[in-house]
Protein backbone atom coordinates (compact mmCIF):
# COMPACT_ATOMS: atom_id res chain seq x y z
CA UNK A 1 0.00 0.00 0.00
CA UNK A 2 1.13 3.50 -0.77
CA UNK A 3 2.18 5.62 2.16
CA UNK A 4 4.24 8.53 3.36
CA UNK A 5 6.88 7.45 5.85
CA UNK A 6 8.48 10.07 8.09
CA UNK A 7 11.55 8.90 9.93
CA UNK A 8 13.71 10.75 12.47
CA UNK A 9 12.42 14.12 11.40
CA UNK A 10 14.04 17.16 12.99
CA UNK A 11 13.00 20.69 12.21
CA UNK A 12 13.28 24.18 13.70
CA UNK A 13 12.44 27.66 12.47
CA UNK A 14 15.01 28.95 14.94
CA UNK A 15 17.66 26.65 16.37
CA UNK A 16 16.79 27.50 19.96
CA UNK A 17 13.16 26.44 19.46
CA UNK A 18 13.05 23.00 17.86
CA UNK A 19 9.62 21.90 16.61
CA UNK A 20 10.52 18.26 15.86
CA UNK A 21 13.41 16.17 17.15
CA UNK A 22 13.68 12.67 15.66
CA UNK A 23 9.94 12.39 15.11
CA UNK A 24 8.54 9.48 13.13
CA UNK A 25 5.12 8.81 11.61
CA UNK A 26 3.66 6.63 8.88
CA UNK A 27 0.70 7.79 6.82
CA UNK A 28 -0.84 4.90 4.85
CA UNK A 29 -2.85 6.27 1.91
CA UNK A 30 -5.82 4.01 2.62
CA UNK A 31 -6.25 5.05 6.26
CA UNK A 32 -7.62 8.05 8.08
CA UNK A 33 -4.92 9.35 10.39
CA UNK A 34 -5.74 11.89 13.06
CA UNK A 35 -3.16 14.25 14.53
CA UNK A 36 -3.58 16.63 17.44
CA UNK A 37 -1.33 18.77 19.63
CA UNK A 38 -1.27 21.96 21.67
CA UNK A 39 -1.40 25.37 19.98
CA UNK A 40 2.03 26.03 18.53
CA UNK A 41 3.21 22.40 18.81
CA UNK A 42 3.92 22.04 15.08
CA UNK A 43 0.78 20.61 13.46
CA UNK A 44 0.69 23.09 10.62
CA UNK A 45 4.48 22.91 10.31
CA UNK A 46 4.19 19.19 9.59
CA UNK A 47 1.72 19.97 6.78
CA UNK A 48 4.10 22.54 5.37
CA UNK A 49 6.93 20.03 5.39
CA UNK A 50 4.81 17.36 3.68
CA UNK A 51 3.59 19.77 1.02
CA UNK A 52 7.12 20.97 0.26
CA UNK A 53 6.76 24.49 1.67
CA UNK A 54 9.54 23.72 4.18
CA UNK A 55 12.53 21.76 2.95
CA UNK A 56 15.12 22.54 5.60
CA UNK A 57 14.41 19.45 7.64
CA UNK A 58 16.71 16.66 8.78
CA UNK A 59 15.64 13.03 8.57
CA UNK A 60 13.83 11.21 5.83
CA UNK A 61 10.39 11.50 4.31
CA UNK A 62 9.61 8.82 1.75
CA UNK A 63 6.60 8.45 -0.45
CA UNK A 64 6.26 4.89 -1.70
CA UNK A 65 9.87 4.35 -0.67
CA UNK A 66 11.11 7.27 -2.78
CA UNK A 67 12.80 10.22 -1.09
CA UNK A 68 10.21 13.01 -1.09
CA UNK A 69 12.64 15.90 -0.61
CA UNK A 70 13.68 16.54 -4.22
CA UNK A 71 10.06 16.37 -5.43
CA UNK A 72 8.80 19.64 -6.92
CA UNK A 73 5.39 21.04 -5.97
CA UNK A 74 3.99 19.75 -9.24
CA UNK A 75 5.29 16.26 -8.58
CA UNK A 76 3.97 16.29 -5.02
CA UNK A 77 0.61 17.56 -6.20
CA UNK A 78 0.18 14.41 -8.29
CA UNK A 79 -0.30 12.37 -5.14
CA UNK A 80 -1.24 14.76 -2.32
CA UNK A 81 -3.37 17.84 -1.81
CA UNK A 82 -2.96 20.10 1.22
CA UNK A 83 -5.86 22.19 2.47
CA UNK A 84 -4.66 25.00 4.68
CA UNK A 85 -6.35 26.04 7.89
CA UNK A 86 -7.08 29.63 6.91
CA UNK A 87 -9.73 29.34 4.21
CA UNK A 88 -8.65 32.32 2.11
CA UNK A 89 -5.07 31.06 1.85
CA UNK A 90 -6.31 28.21 -0.38
CA UNK A 91 -7.89 30.59 -2.85
CA UNK A 92 -6.12 31.22 -6.15
CA UNK A 93 -8.71 33.09 -8.24
CA UNK A 94 -11.42 35.73 -7.93
CA UNK A 95 -14.52 33.53 -8.06
CA UNK A 96 -15.24 29.94 -6.96
CA UNK A 97 -15.82 28.86 -10.56
CA UNK A 98 -12.42 30.22 -11.68
CA UNK A 99 -10.74 28.89 -8.58
CA UNK A 100 -11.98 25.34 -9.12
CA UNK A 101 -11.07 25.50 -12.81
CA UNK A 102 -7.50 26.31 -11.77
CA UNK A 103 -7.49 23.43 -9.30
CA UNK A 104 -8.61 21.19 -12.16
CA UNK A 105 -6.32 22.32 -14.95
CA UNK A 106 -3.63 24.52 -13.46
CA UNK A 107 -2.95 27.67 -15.44
CA UNK A 108 -3.01 25.64 -18.60
CA UNK A 109 -6.79 25.76 -18.99
CA UNK A 110 -8.53 23.13 -21.06
CA UNK A 111 -12.17 23.86 -20.53
CA UNK A 112 -14.31 20.99 -21.68
CA UNK A 113 -17.71 19.61 -20.91
CA UNK A 114 -16.68 16.82 -18.57
CA UNK A 115 -14.58 19.15 -16.42
CA UNK A 116 -17.35 21.72 -16.13
CA UNK A 117 -19.77 18.89 -15.35
CA UNK A 118 -17.48 17.76 -12.51
CA UNK A 119 -17.31 21.28 -11.09
CA UNK A 120 -21.07 21.52 -11.23
CA UNK A 121 -21.55 18.22 -9.38
CA UNK A 122 -19.00 19.13 -6.74
CA UNK A 123 -20.56 22.53 -6.11
CA UNK A 124 -24.02 21.01 -5.87
CA UNK A 125 -22.82 18.50 -3.32
CA UNK A 126 -21.32 21.23 -1.13
CA UNK A 127 -24.29 23.59 -1.61
CA UNK A 128 -22.25 26.35 -3.23
CA UNK A 129 -23.82 26.37 -6.68
CA UNK A 130 -25.34 29.81 -6.10
CA UNK A 131 -21.96 31.23 -5.09
CA UNK A 132 -20.10 30.09 -8.17
CA UNK A 133 -19.67 33.50 -9.81
CA UNK A 134 -19.54 35.62 -6.66
CA UNK A 135 -16.20 37.26 -5.91
CA UNK A 136 -14.48 35.79 -2.85
CA UNK A 137 -14.51 39.09 -1.01
CA UNK A 138 -18.32 38.90 -0.87
CA UNK A 139 -18.29 35.42 0.71
CA UNK A 140 -18.34 34.65 4.40
CA UNK A 141 -15.57 32.71 6.15
CA UNK A 142 -17.63 29.51 6.20
CA UNK A 143 -18.53 29.85 2.53
CA UNK A 144 -14.87 30.21 1.54
CA UNK A 145 -14.14 27.10 3.59
CA UNK A 146 -16.69 25.20 1.48
CA UNK A 147 -14.92 26.22 -1.73
CA UNK A 148 -11.75 24.69 -0.25
CA UNK A 149 -13.62 21.42 0.26
CA UNK A 150 -14.76 21.63 -3.35
CA UNK A 151 -11.12 21.77 -4.42
CA UNK A 152 -10.60 18.53 -2.52
CA UNK A 153 -13.46 16.86 -4.34
CA UNK A 154 -11.93 17.95 -7.64
CA UNK A 155 -8.82 16.07 -6.45
CA UNK A 156 -10.80 13.12 -5.15
CA UNK A 157 -8.21 10.38 -5.73
CA UNK A 158 -5.25 12.09 -4.08
CA UNK A 159 -4.17 11.71 -0.47
CA UNK A 160 -5.73 14.61 1.44
CA UNK A 161 -3.81 16.57 4.07
CA UNK A 162 -6.38 18.56 6.01
CA UNK A 163 -5.53 21.25 8.54
CA UNK A 164 -8.61 21.92 10.72
CA UNK A 165 -11.06 21.03 7.94
CA UNK A 166 -14.18 21.21 10.12
CA UNK A 167 -13.63 24.49 11.92
CA UNK A 168 -15.92 27.17 10.52
CA UNK A 169 -18.30 24.67 8.88
CA UNK A 170 -21.95 24.71 9.85
CA UNK A 171 -23.69 21.49 10.91
CA UNK A 172 -25.13 20.74 7.46
CA UNK A 173 -21.69 20.91 5.91
CA UNK A 174 -20.05 18.90 8.67
CA UNK A 175 -22.56 16.13 7.92
CA UNK A 176 -21.85 16.27 4.19
CA UNK A 177 -18.10 16.31 4.79
CA UNK A 178 -18.26 13.26 7.05
CA UNK A 179 -20.29 11.45 4.39
CA UNK A 180 -17.57 12.21 1.88
CA UNK A 181 -14.83 10.91 4.19
CA UNK A 182 -16.85 7.72 4.78
CA UNK A 183 -17.43 7.20 1.11
CA UNK A 184 -13.77 7.67 0.27
CA UNK A 185 -12.77 5.32 3.04
CA UNK A 186 -14.82 2.50 1.57
CA UNK A 187 -12.90 3.14 -1.67
CA UNK A 188 -9.57 2.78 0.15
CA UNK A 189 -8.75 6.48 0.10
CA UNK A 190 -7.53 8.03 3.31
CA UNK A 191 -6.36 11.35 4.62
CA UNK A 192 -4.48 13.09 7.40
CA UNK A 193 -6.77 15.18 9.58
CA UNK A 194 -5.22 17.72 11.87
CA UNK A 195 -7.53 19.13 14.47
CA UNK A 196 -8.14 19.70 18.14
CA UNK A 197 -11.41 17.84 18.13
CA UNK A 198 -11.98 14.30 16.99
CA UNK A 199 -15.44 13.78 18.50
CA UNK A 200 -17.35 14.25 15.23
CA UNK A 201 -15.13 11.89 13.21
CA UNK A 202 -14.17 9.44 15.93
CA UNK A 203 -15.65 6.39 14.17
CA UNK A 204 -13.72 7.09 10.98
CA UNK A 205 -10.26 7.36 12.46
CA UNK A 206 -7.84 4.46 12.02
CA UNK A 207 -4.97 5.82 14.07
CA UNK A 208 -4.52 8.88 16.26
CA UNK A 209 -1.31 10.69 17.07
CA UNK A 210 -0.26 13.49 19.36
CA UNK A 211 2.56 15.98 18.84
CA UNK A 212 4.24 16.45 22.19
CA UNK A 213 7.76 17.35 23.29
CA UNK A 214 8.95 17.52 19.66
CA UNK A 215 7.80 13.94 19.05
CA UNK A 216 4.82 12.32 17.39
CA UNK A 217 3.32 9.62 19.57
CA UNK A 218 0.49 7.26 18.81
CA UNK A 219 -2.55 7.55 21.08
CA UNK A 220 -4.28 4.34 22.20
CA UNK A 221 -7.30 3.44 20.06
CA UNK A 222 -9.89 4.07 22.77
CA UNK A 223 -9.74 7.57 24.08
CA UNK B 1 -26.69 48.17 28.15
CA UNK B 2 -26.69 47.70 24.40
CA UNK B 3 -29.85 48.20 22.41
CA UNK B 4 -30.37 47.39 18.73
CA UNK B 5 -33.47 49.11 17.38
CA UNK B 6 -35.12 48.17 14.09
CA UNK B 7 -31.90 47.17 12.37
CA UNK B 8 -32.22 46.34 8.67
CA UNK B 9 -29.28 45.69 6.42
CA UNK B 10 -28.28 44.56 2.97
CA UNK B 11 -24.95 44.84 1.18
CA UNK B 12 -26.52 46.33 -1.93
CA UNK B 13 -29.90 47.31 -3.30
CA UNK B 14 -30.20 44.16 -5.42
CA UNK B 15 -29.78 41.65 -2.62
CA UNK B 16 -32.44 40.56 -0.10
CA UNK B 17 -32.23 41.95 3.42
CA UNK B 18 -29.67 39.98 5.43
CA UNK B 19 -31.14 41.53 8.57
CA UNK B 20 -34.82 42.40 8.47
CA UNK B 21 -36.09 44.83 11.10
CA UNK B 22 -34.27 43.31 14.08
CA UNK B 23 -34.46 44.66 17.61
CA UNK B 24 -32.54 43.29 20.56
CA UNK B 25 -31.58 44.28 24.06
CA UNK B 26 -28.43 43.08 25.80
CA UNK B 27 -27.83 43.93 29.43
CA UNK B 28 -24.78 43.59 31.65
CA UNK B 29 -23.75 40.00 32.17
CA UNK B 30 -25.38 38.68 28.98
CA UNK B 31 -23.56 36.09 26.90
CA UNK B 32 -25.24 36.02 23.51
CA UNK B 33 -24.68 33.22 20.99
CA UNK B 34 -24.97 34.34 17.35
CA UNK B 35 -25.73 31.18 15.37
CA UNK B 36 -26.66 30.20 11.84
CA UNK B 37 -25.36 28.52 8.72
CA UNK B 38 -22.54 29.97 6.66
CA UNK B 39 -23.51 33.14 4.88
CA UNK B 40 -26.52 34.00 7.07
CA UNK B 41 -24.85 37.14 8.44
CA UNK B 42 -23.16 36.34 11.76
CA UNK B 43 -20.01 38.34 10.98
CA UNK B 44 -22.12 41.06 9.37
CA UNK B 45 -24.15 41.52 12.57
CA UNK B 46 -20.98 41.87 14.67
CA UNK B 47 -19.58 44.39 12.19
CA UNK B 48 -22.78 46.42 12.50
CA UNK B 49 -22.75 46.39 16.30
CA UNK B 50 -19.24 47.89 16.40
CA UNK B 51 -20.14 50.24 13.51
CA UNK B 52 -17.42 48.91 11.19
CA UNK B 53 -20.49 48.65 8.97
CA UNK B 54 -21.22 51.26 7.63
CA UNK B 55 -18.20 53.34 8.71
CA UNK B 56 -15.56 51.16 6.99
CA UNK B 57 -17.50 48.62 4.95
CA UNK B 58 -20.34 50.11 2.93
CA UNK B 59 -23.88 48.81 2.92
CA UNK B 60 -27.51 49.76 3.15
CA UNK B 61 -28.13 50.05 6.91
CA UNK B 62 -31.10 51.46 8.81
CA UNK B 63 -32.03 51.45 12.48
CA UNK B 64 -30.15 52.63 15.56
CA UNK B 65 -27.74 51.14 18.08
CA UNK B 66 -27.60 52.62 21.57
CA UNK B 67 -24.77 51.85 23.93
CA UNK B 68 -25.52 53.21 27.41
CA UNK B 69 -28.14 55.42 25.75
CA UNK B 70 -25.65 56.96 23.31
CA UNK B 71 -26.35 56.50 19.61
CA UNK B 72 -23.12 54.95 18.35
CA UNK B 73 -23.62 56.20 14.79
CA UNK B 74 -22.72 59.63 16.20
CA UNK B 75 -19.33 58.34 17.40
CA UNK B 76 -16.17 57.74 15.39
CA UNK B 77 -14.56 54.28 15.15
CA UNK B 78 -11.76 55.27 17.58
CA UNK B 79 -14.47 56.32 20.04
CA UNK B 80 -16.51 53.13 19.64
CA UNK B 81 -13.67 50.58 19.60
CA UNK B 82 -12.54 50.92 23.24
CA UNK B 83 -16.15 50.36 24.39
CA UNK B 84 -17.27 47.78 21.85
CA UNK B 85 -14.37 45.63 20.67
CA UNK B 86 -14.27 43.10 17.88
CA UNK B 87 -12.28 39.87 17.70
CA UNK B 88 -12.10 39.10 13.99
CA UNK B 89 -12.58 35.63 12.59
CA UNK B 90 -9.22 35.69 10.81
CA UNK B 91 -6.47 36.84 13.18
CA UNK B 92 -4.22 37.90 10.28
CA UNK B 93 -6.72 40.65 9.50
CA UNK B 94 -6.36 41.99 13.01
CA UNK B 95 -2.64 41.66 13.82
CA UNK B 96 -0.72 44.76 12.94
CA UNK B 97 2.61 44.95 14.75
CA UNK B 98 5.91 43.03 14.49
CA UNK B 99 5.89 41.66 18.03
CA UNK B 100 3.24 40.43 20.43
CA UNK B 101 4.12 43.01 23.06
CA UNK B 102 3.81 45.89 20.61
CA UNK B 103 0.50 44.51 19.40
CA UNK B 104 -0.86 44.44 22.93
CA UNK B 105 0.44 47.92 23.77
CA UNK B 106 -1.05 49.63 20.74
CA UNK B 107 -4.68 50.06 21.78
CA UNK B 108 -4.03 51.20 25.36
CA UNK B 109 -1.34 53.61 24.10
CA UNK B 110 -3.96 55.17 21.87
CA UNK B 111 -6.18 55.64 24.88
CA UNK B 112 -3.28 57.58 26.45
CA UNK B 113 -3.02 55.20 29.35
CA UNK B 114 0.22 55.76 31.34
CA UNK B 115 3.08 53.46 30.28
CA UNK B 116 3.40 51.65 33.59
CA UNK B 117 -0.32 50.85 33.60
CA UNK B 118 -0.03 49.51 30.06
CA UNK B 119 2.78 47.20 31.11
CA UNK B 120 0.69 46.02 34.04
CA UNK B 121 -2.28 45.31 31.75
CA UNK B 122 -0.08 43.38 29.33
CA UNK B 123 1.48 41.37 32.16
CA UNK B 124 -1.96 40.47 33.51
CA UNK B 125 -3.41 39.46 30.17
CA UNK B 126 -0.41 37.32 29.21
CA UNK B 127 -0.70 35.44 32.50
CA UNK B 128 -4.47 35.12 32.17
CA UNK B 129 -4.21 33.50 28.73
CA UNK B 130 -1.08 31.55 29.63
CA UNK B 131 0.95 33.01 26.75
CA UNK B 132 3.81 34.71 28.60
CA UNK B 133 6.24 32.78 26.40
CA UNK B 134 4.90 34.60 23.32
CA UNK B 135 5.55 38.12 24.65
CA UNK B 136 8.65 38.86 22.55
CA UNK B 137 7.76 36.63 19.59
CA UNK B 138 7.10 38.02 16.14
CA UNK B 139 3.38 37.89 15.44
CA UNK B 140 4.05 36.58 11.92
CA UNK B 141 5.85 33.54 13.32
CA UNK B 142 2.89 32.36 15.42
CA UNK B 143 0.56 29.50 14.61
CA UNK B 144 -3.10 30.13 13.86
CA UNK B 145 -4.20 29.21 17.39
CA UNK B 146 -1.51 31.38 18.97
CA UNK B 147 -2.53 34.33 16.79
CA UNK B 148 -6.10 33.86 17.94
CA UNK B 149 -4.98 34.03 21.57
CA UNK B 150 -2.91 37.17 20.92
CA UNK B 151 -5.79 38.99 19.20
CA UNK B 152 -8.03 38.07 22.11
CA UNK B 153 -5.36 39.35 24.50
CA UNK B 154 -5.25 42.65 22.61
CA UNK B 155 -8.97 43.14 23.25
CA UNK B 156 -8.67 42.19 26.90
CA UNK B 157 -6.04 44.92 27.42
CA UNK B 158 -8.73 47.42 26.38
CA UNK B 159 -11.29 46.12 28.85
CA UNK B 160 -14.32 47.21 26.78
CA UNK B 161 -17.97 46.97 27.90
CA UNK B 162 -18.99 44.84 24.94
CA UNK B 163 -16.97 41.98 23.43
CA UNK B 164 -17.80 40.82 19.90
CA UNK B 165 -16.02 37.51 19.41
CA UNK B 166 -16.20 35.99 15.93
CA UNK B 167 -15.48 32.25 16.13
CA UNK B 168 -13.25 32.66 19.19
CA UNK B 169 -12.66 28.93 19.63
CA UNK B 170 -11.66 28.04 16.06
CA UNK B 171 -8.22 26.48 15.98
CA UNK B 172 -7.83 26.37 19.76
CA UNK B 173 -6.84 23.29 21.75
CA UNK B 174 -9.28 21.90 24.32
CA UNK B 175 -7.12 23.35 27.07
CA UNK B 176 -7.27 26.82 25.54
CA UNK B 177 -11.00 26.54 24.82
CA UNK B 178 -11.53 25.84 28.52
CA UNK B 179 -9.30 28.78 29.44
CA UNK B 180 -11.16 31.20 27.15
CA UNK B 181 -14.58 29.87 28.21
CA UNK B 182 -13.72 30.52 31.82
CA UNK B 183 -12.48 34.01 30.96
CA UNK B 184 -15.73 34.75 29.09
CA UNK B 185 -17.77 33.65 32.11
CA UNK B 186 -15.65 35.84 34.38
CA UNK B 187 -16.17 38.82 32.07
CA UNK B 188 -19.94 38.25 32.18
CA UNK B 189 -19.87 37.95 35.96
CA UNK B 190 -18.14 41.33 36.01
CA UNK B 191 -20.97 42.93 34.04
CA UNK B 192 -19.56 42.77 30.52
CA UNK B 193 -21.69 41.91 27.49
CA UNK B 194 -20.30 39.19 25.21
CA UNK B 195 -21.46 38.21 21.74
CA UNK B 196 -20.14 34.88 20.42
CA UNK B 197 -20.54 34.05 16.74
CA UNK B 198 -19.98 30.51 15.53
CA UNK B 199 -21.31 27.06 14.76
CA UNK B 200 -20.05 24.94 17.51
CA UNK B 201 -22.08 23.76 20.47
CA UNK B 202 -19.30 25.12 22.68
CA UNK B 203 -20.75 28.54 22.00
CA UNK B 204 -24.40 27.80 22.67
CA UNK B 205 -23.87 25.85 25.85
CA UNK B 206 -22.93 28.73 28.10
CA UNK B 207 -24.80 31.55 26.39
CA UNK B 208 -27.85 32.92 28.15
CA UNK B 209 -29.37 34.39 24.96
CA UNK B 210 -29.32 33.18 21.38
CA UNK B 211 -29.72 34.99 18.08
CA UNK B 212 -30.59 32.65 15.19
CA UNK B 213 -29.47 34.52 12.07
CA UNK B 214 -31.88 32.60 9.80
CA UNK B 215 -34.77 34.29 11.62
CA UNK B 216 -33.31 37.70 10.77
CA UNK B 217 -32.91 37.00 7.06
CA UNK B 218 -35.64 38.31 4.78
CA UNK B 219 -37.85 35.47 3.59
CA UNK B 220 -37.93 35.27 -0.18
Amino acid sequence: MKSIRIKDLSFAYQLENPIFTNASLELPFNEITFLKGANGSGKTTLCRILSGLEKRYIGSININNLNFKPFSFTERAKSIIYLKQEPLSNVVAATPEDDLTLWQHGFDKHPNESSSELRKRVMERLRIKDLKDKPFWELSGGQVKRIGLAALLINYDKYWILDEPISGLDNTLIRIFIEILEERKTLGKGCLIISHKEDKILNLIDKSYLIQNEHIEQIARKF
Amino acid sequence: MLELKNISFRYNANSPLLINNFSFLAVKGNIIAVCGDSGTGKTTLLNIICSVIPKIFPGDLSGTIFHNNINISELSIPEVAPQISLLMQHPDNQLFFPTVEQELAFAPENLKIPAKDIIKRIDDVLVKLDIEDLRHKETASLSFGQKKLVTLASILTLSPDVYLLDEPFAGLSQKNIKLISDEIKTLADNGKIIFLAGHSNDIIQFANKTIEMENLNEKH
